[in-house]
């Protein structure tokens, strides 16, 4: 089953909601995976802090891509300064 | 001003108070508007903090932010006529692919997170708001 956002074919919107409902445990290897697991660890986990740093690069990372990291640029940084 | 209101307002603003984009277009919206449309989901609520039940308006953010660069990059008259409502790809080089689709979501969690962090995701409600078409 492939989900639309309209018109956009995105079997990777389905993936990225697994990985943040825990139905999918493991990130296939991608950098926007790897992200989406990242923000789910760093919502449900104690992590230590060579983890949260891993974690916040990851999504730093995928962030930079298109055109969202304006968006999420300040938000991300809070998160950050809140785990730090 | 909101919804319906803050659209016109940016639209008489961009096209000018001669009704350039009714004038050049004879009613057939170009493709300009057809961009700058796509932010009027947002419009009624306030900047990306009304997440939860509106990630496809993200989406459409994105998805005339994505055309009018192409179409600047096109150097195409923006304001010729134009018939469809749905964005065309221009050139090739920037698409709206799933990935754009995978940013979005992601970057509206992170939202989610900064402005909520001990709330849960609202996995559900995007769900639904990417139901299948």
């Amino acid at each position: 089953m492939t989900r639309r956002l309209h018109n956009v074919v995105a079997p990777e919107v389905d993936r990225l909601l697994t990985l943040l409902d825990g139905t999918k445990k493991q990130p296939d290897g991608s950098l926007f995976e790897k992200a989406a697991l990242a923000l789910r660890r760093i919502r449900e986990e104690a992590l230590l802090p060579s983890d949260l740093f891993i974690c916040h690069f990851r999504l730093l990372n995928a962030l930079c891509f298109g055109e969202c990291g304006k968006y999420a640029g300040d938000p991300l940084a809070k998160i950050v300064a809140r785990n730090g | 001003m909101g919804g319906i209101g803050t659209y016109r307002y940016e639209v008489w603003n961009r096209a000018g108070p001669d009704g350039q984009a009714e004038q050049k277009s004879n009613g057939a919206l170009p493709l300009n508007v057809r961009c700058w449309e796509r932010s009027e989901p947002l419009s009624g609520t306030v900047e990306w903090h009304g997440f939860t039940k509106s990630l496809s308006s993200r989406h459409c953010l994105i998805e005339g932010s994505v055309c009018l660069k192409e179409l600047n990059a096109a150097q195409r008259d923006g304001w010729a006529p134009g018939t469809s409502r749905r964005l065309p790809v221009i050139t090739g080089k920037i698409r709206i692919t799933g990935h754009t689709s995978f940013l979005t979501l992601l970057a509206v969690g992170v939202l989610a997170t900064s402005l909520h962090p001990d709330h849960p995701l609202p996995v559900q409600v995007w769900w639904n708001d990417t139901a299948l078409a």
